[in-house]
């Protein structure tokens, strides 16, 4: 190894401890409001350089990826790598923690703010699934502390899914990466097909364990419901970061698990025999959970008046998106490609247009202390400037061509109707769905530009502010990365996500012939798109005219009651009806319980001594 | 070597000490604290010395008074239990250092040289019972313990008090008791009193004998496991643990019920063998028992109101993982078991400490009562939050590294049906040790509430207020003697969570000599 490299090896721990140092001596001096700053520059600059750091090893990455190993750690041994695929999500992280922090208008704990990022990059990084797990554990229980504290008892309240269901998904992660460990005799990430063909059911049971528990992260159906509840309450920079990139890491863990755990090593991938049958059964639930996703989240979308409930179902129905490509990256196997680079690049973007929508959403929070966007209107001539980045951010998540969703979208519906042509004939009815939902985007986000900036101004928003000059500022850095990425979907696409697929087990020939210089503009994708759009407006207007927005679900189909409410009424009522029935009877029946015990161990132990 | 004699001297050291610290303390001044440290420091010392030479020169066994095994005592000082009686002799340090401040909160004045004595008295009964390789010897240490401890229940003078001990005290005769039918039923069979003889002639006669080996077993684990408080035989616990001072709360929480399950490896696997238990099935029945104590442990836990008292449960759900470890008769079950014992012995005690601190504080023992003392009390709180999260098992805690041996061993075993036990378990932790964590810390108290303020300004970066409060508060009103005990078991806890192969080297040595 040469010198340059080894350097750029060392960079990051030594980042990482200097940070650690500068912490310690620091907070001390800083319990005194005036030098409170000092310590958030610090934060800043740690980012920074830590961002600035992993842009720099792009160069290193072509060749191989740089790794840390710890070998002493938890008795077996944990490593961090920075390789291609998590490049891209590293370098978002560092820019959304940098952005958020730079527009946040509420209290948030820096403490906090520090460690979500810390063990966000850690959870990116982690070599292994060990360390993967620990800092899982650790984002969860620390982006928990952001969205509650100082949010009062009902945030409380509504956080408890999000926590509750944070440990039920961390358990099942956890159970499933020990099974694995036990039965294949490794963590770490590395193909393992050949190993699960061998396997009996237990295969499955790992497969669903880690679905469950990645797709509980991101807000997966029929787990989606905390992500409204909880969002309802949070600060808006800790929803945009949330849903910015807690949510994707759920879904990097996922895609990780498809496409390098169940899918096959290069060499064996296409010659040997029922490989990927595996793979491709997995890939059939994931795709219609992906699905069905989408288009809950955007129906209930369509539904909403409050502006966080709302986007915060967007966050749903996207992560549908997401969560389909996983699918068809999994079942399509060596074919996959065209789904696996869709839902890192739509992963990517999301975030850049949901964060800002996140951030429109706050400013006008903070101009007029209302959330409710039915209430608002005409704030157009009021804060111009937000409007326009409004306007943005929803023609990107729309998939306007020329914004960076459609590059995603139209990769993604390349996928699933590839899914279709190579596979089962019932994803013809998925693609169907999928227009349906971009369709119900384009209709919604019409409604909260609509609702929010145009129309008639209202009387009580006469004296607001306009547009805040910092927040604009942060806001427009993402804007300008949405139309830069929308301008020219190909450059990331040739620089990072074809040799991040060309490093997986994809089949190179198939990536050659149908991704590589993939033309974006072509006039089936822009008419699709044109179809899409007209349809949004069509069930806007029809909305509009008969009250549609206004409909609510009966109770019994909202997922929380089914799937999350029973299991926690029956662990509070239990143990209360345990108490309260029994507690006493057995204290005070001990000599009883006594005889009766020993009565039957003994017993037992005597028919089972006739046996042996 | 010199070290031989070790193990009696601290056993003498402790007795006399037990003896003459009463007579020598006419007030709970600073010189009798000294002493009283200082005695310990000697023993801490000379078991240091004997788990260093075990690790360099080997297991030896130590005949008392060169009787000879079959009739004399002898003492078996292998790596685990030296390793044992380090870490009972050192959690005893700790807990006594933090004892000073609160016991004067506790009990009469004129009572606290007793309870010292009861102490040392109590100290010397674990390493008794951890040392001896025989099995009447244990009996006596056995007993020993259990008058120690109820006195050290009792010595509160409250009416709960009271009730609890005397519980305590029937129940631990009936156990005593059993255990001794139990030794003399083997007795008869064997002819030896000492575990390696048994153990030595049982695989020849268990054919010959199996009722009477059956019955003698059946006997002895039903009497160690009402000591251990294995789950339907854990009655007494919850009363006993939440009703004593909190020194002897976290005293008999994580060690004495350690210890006797210590004993009860000991009697399964060196006395009867692994052959003979495989073969009686009786390991099936233990698993069982060890997974309804699991889940039900915690239930019970989940309805409580009172924070000690809810600790006792959870005591009762973490017995039962080690029992799941032992029943498992596979060296990587052991191993986690004999982990765990260790692991829960920290977190046990850093629980109770901490819970002991808000009681002596605020006074206030009720778990709805505890909104916002994160703040008020932010070390305690973060000791009991590390200790919380590792019952809970999230990584980075000793508590997920035994629960990951643990759960890898069930598997090993081919048991998958005890994995979905230990994960139901883990969440049922997270239902009763989480939303304390979460009052404490981010709920804010009645004397908080006025403090709120609204939520948004437009400065550069906003403060917050609640971060200044709990640097400023640093100072925390508790006596630093209670702290320092309290954050080195946090710390302890950590650094075993990242690091876990510092004590599992030690149990895998000592693993081979149990199979």
């Amino acid at each position: 190894m040469n010198i340059e490299s080894s350097l750029l090896k060392a960079g990051l721990p030594s980042i990482v401890i200097l940070f650690a140092v500068l912490e310690v001596l620091v907070t001390p001096f800083t319990s005194k409001v005036k030098y409170k700053n000092i310590r958030r520059h610090i934060v800043m600059f740690f980012i920074v350089l830590t961002t600035a750091y992993v842009a720099i090893t792009y160069g290193e990455l072509q060749n191989a990826p740089i790794s840390y190993e710890l070998s002493n750690l938890f008795g077996v041994g944990v490593t961090f790598k920075i390789d291609l695929f998590n490049y891209a999500f590293i370098l978002l992280a560092g820019l959304l923690w940098l952005v958020v922090g730079f527009y946040n208008f509420e209290k948030i704990n820096y403490l906090f703010y520090t460690i979500t990022y810390i063990s966000t990059l850690g959870t990116l990084m982690a070599g292994d699934l060990l360390s993967f797990f620990l800092f899982f554990e650790v984002m969860t229980f620390s982006s928990y502390a952001l969205m509650v504290l100082n949010r009062g008892e009902e945030q409380l309240e509504a956080a408890s899914a999000y926590i509750y269901m944070g440990i039920i998904g961390g358990l099942s992660i956890l159970s499933a990466i020990l099974m694995m460990y036990v039965y294949t005799g490794t963590f770490q990430w590395t193909n393992l097909a050949m190993e699960f063909n061998n396997m009996g059911v237990a295969k499955y049971f790992i497969a669903i364990l880690f679905i469950a528990g990645f797709g509980i992260k991101s807000a997966m159906f029929p787990f989606h419901f905390w992500a409204p509840k909880t969002y309802e309450g949070a600060p808006f920079a800790v929803n945009a970061l949330s849903s910015g990139m807690f949510m994707k890491v759920g879904a990097y863990g996922m895609l990780r698990v498809v496409s390098v755990l169940f899918s096959a090593d290069k060499s064996i991938a296409s010659v040997t025999e029922g490989i990927w049958r595996m793979s491709e059964q997995i890939g059939f639930v994931v795709i219609w959970l992906g699905i069905l996703t989408m288009a809950v989240g955007v129906f209930m979308a369509l539904q909403q008046g409050n502006m966080k409930r709302m986007l915060a179902y967007h966050s749903v129905s996207q992560m549908g998106y997401v969560i389909m490509g996983i699918g068809v990256a999994a079942y399509l196997g060596f074919q996959g490609p065209m789904g696996f680079i869709g839902a890192i690049y739509h992963m990517i973007n999301h975030s850049l247009f949901k964060v800002l929508l996140f951030m429109v959403a706050g400013l006008v929070y903070m101009r007029t202390r209302e959330t409710d966007m039915y209430k608002l209107g005409g704030l157009w001539k009021k804060m111009p400037i937000t409007a326009i980045l409004c306007l943005i951010a929803a023609l990107g998540i729309t998939g306007m061509p020329l914004f960076n969703g459609f590059a995603s979208k139209s990769i993604l519906h390349h996928a699933i109707i590839e899914a279709y042509e190579y596979g089962h004939p019932s994803f013809k009815y998925a693609e169907l769905i999928f227009k349906l939902v971009s369709a119900g985007t384009v209709c919604s986000f019409i409604k909260f530009f609509s609702f929010i900036f145009l129309g008639e101004p209202k009387q009580n928003y006469d004296h607001i502010k306009g547009d805040h000059t910092r927040m604009v500022e942060a806001m427009s850095i993402l804007a300008i990365l949405i139309i830069a990425i929308g301008m020219r979907p190909d450059i990331l696409m040739d620089k990072l996500f074809i040799p991040t697929a060309l490093s997986m087990s994809f089949d190179p020939a198939f990536i050659e012939k149908y991704i590589v210089d993939m033309n974006f503009w072509n006039s089936k994708d822009l008419i699709g798109m044109v179809g899409v759009y007209f349809l949004g407006f069509g069930i806007f207007i029809l909305g509009l005219k008969y009250h549609l927005f206004h409909l609510h679900l009966p109770r019994w189909l909202n997922a929380e009651n089914v799937v999350y409410r029973p299991v926690t009424d029956f662990c509070e009522d239990f143990p209360k009806y345990c108490v309260q029935r029994y507690e006493n009877k057995m204290i005070s029946g001990d000599v009883f319980i006594y005889a009766i015990l020993l009565t039957t161990v003994v017993g037992l132990l005597v028919i089972s001594g006739f046996h042996a | 070597m010199d070290s031989m004699q070790f193990p009696l001297y601290i056993l003498l050291l402790l007795v006399m000490a037990a003896v003459i610290v009463p007579i020598l303390m006419k007030e709970f001044d600073r010189k009798s604290k000294v002493m009283i440290l200082g005695t310990l420091a000697i023993a801490w010392g000379m078991s240091l010395y004997i788990l260093v030479g075990v690790l360099q020169s080997g297991a030896y066994l130590y005949d008392i008074g060169n009787w000879g095994a079959k009739i004399g005592i002898q003492f078996n000082i292998d790596e685990f239990s030296a390793f044992m009686s380090f870490f009972i002799v050192s959690l005893t340090i700790l807990i006594v250092i933090y004892s000073i401040k609160d016991i004067e909160h506790e009990i009469y004045r004129k009572q606290i040289a007793g309870y010292y004595s009861l102490v040392f008295l109590l100290l010397m009964g674990m390493l008794g019972i951890t040392f001896t390789n025989d099995l009447f010897n244990t009996y006596v240490f056995m007993e020993i313990l259990a008058i120690t401890s109820c006195a050290i229940i009792s010595i509160k003078r409250k009416k709960e008090n009271y009730m609890a001990a005397f519980r305590y005290l029937i129940l631990n005769t009936l156990g005593s008791l059993s255990f001794l039918f139990g030794l003399a039923l083997l007795y008869m069979v064997t002819g030896y009193l000492n575990m390696g003889e048994v153990y030595n002639t049982i695989s020849d006669v268990w054919q010959l004998y199996p009722r009477n080996i059956l019955l003698a077993l059946g006997l002895m684990l039903t009497g160690l496991g009402i000591k251990a408080a294995i789950f339907p035989l854990h009655i007494w616990l919850p009363d006993a643990h939440s009703s004593a001072p909190t020194p002897s709360s976290a005293l008999l929480s994580s060690l004495v019920v350690k210890v006797y399950i210590f004993t009860l490896i000991k009697v399964l696997y060196r006395v009867l063998g692994e052959e003979v238990i495989t073969g009686l099935g009786v390991s099936t029945y233990l698993g069982y028992l060890a997974a309804i104590g699991m889940i039900m442990g915690s239930v019970f836990a989940i309805g409580q109101k009172d924070i000690k008292r809810m600790l006792a449960y959870s005591s009762v759900a973490q017995i039962g993982y080690i029992i799941l470890g032992v029943s498992l008769t596979s060296t990587q079950g052991l191993s986690a078991a004999l982990f765990h014992v260790t692991s829960h012995g920290l977190m046990k005690t850093a629980l109770f400490l901490s819970a002991g601190s808000i009681i002596y504080y605020k006074g206030k023992r009720d778990i709805r009562e505890l909104n916002g003392i994160g703040y008020e009390m932010p070390i305690t709180m973060a000791v009991f939050t590390i200790a919380a999260l590792g019952m809970i098992g999230i990584p980075g805690t000793n508590g997920f590294m035994s629960k990951w041996y643990l759960s890898f061993a069930v598997l090993e075993a081919g048991q998958p049906f005890y994995l979905v036990v230990i994960l139901i378990s883990s969440f049922l932790n997270a239902m009763y040790y989480l939303p304390i964590i979460i009052n404490a810390f981010f709920k804010q108290g009645i004397d908080n509430k006025e403090k709120e303020v609204s939520n948004s300004s437009e400065s550069m970066f906003v403060t917050e207020e609640i971060l200044d409060n709990k640097q400023e508060m640093n100072v925390e009103g508790l006596p630093k003697l209670m702290l320092i005990p309290m954050s080195i078991i946090a710390s302890l806890s950590i650094i075993l969570g990242f690091f876990p192969q510092l004590v599992m080297n030690i149990i895998e040595l000592a693993v081979n000599t149990f199979l």
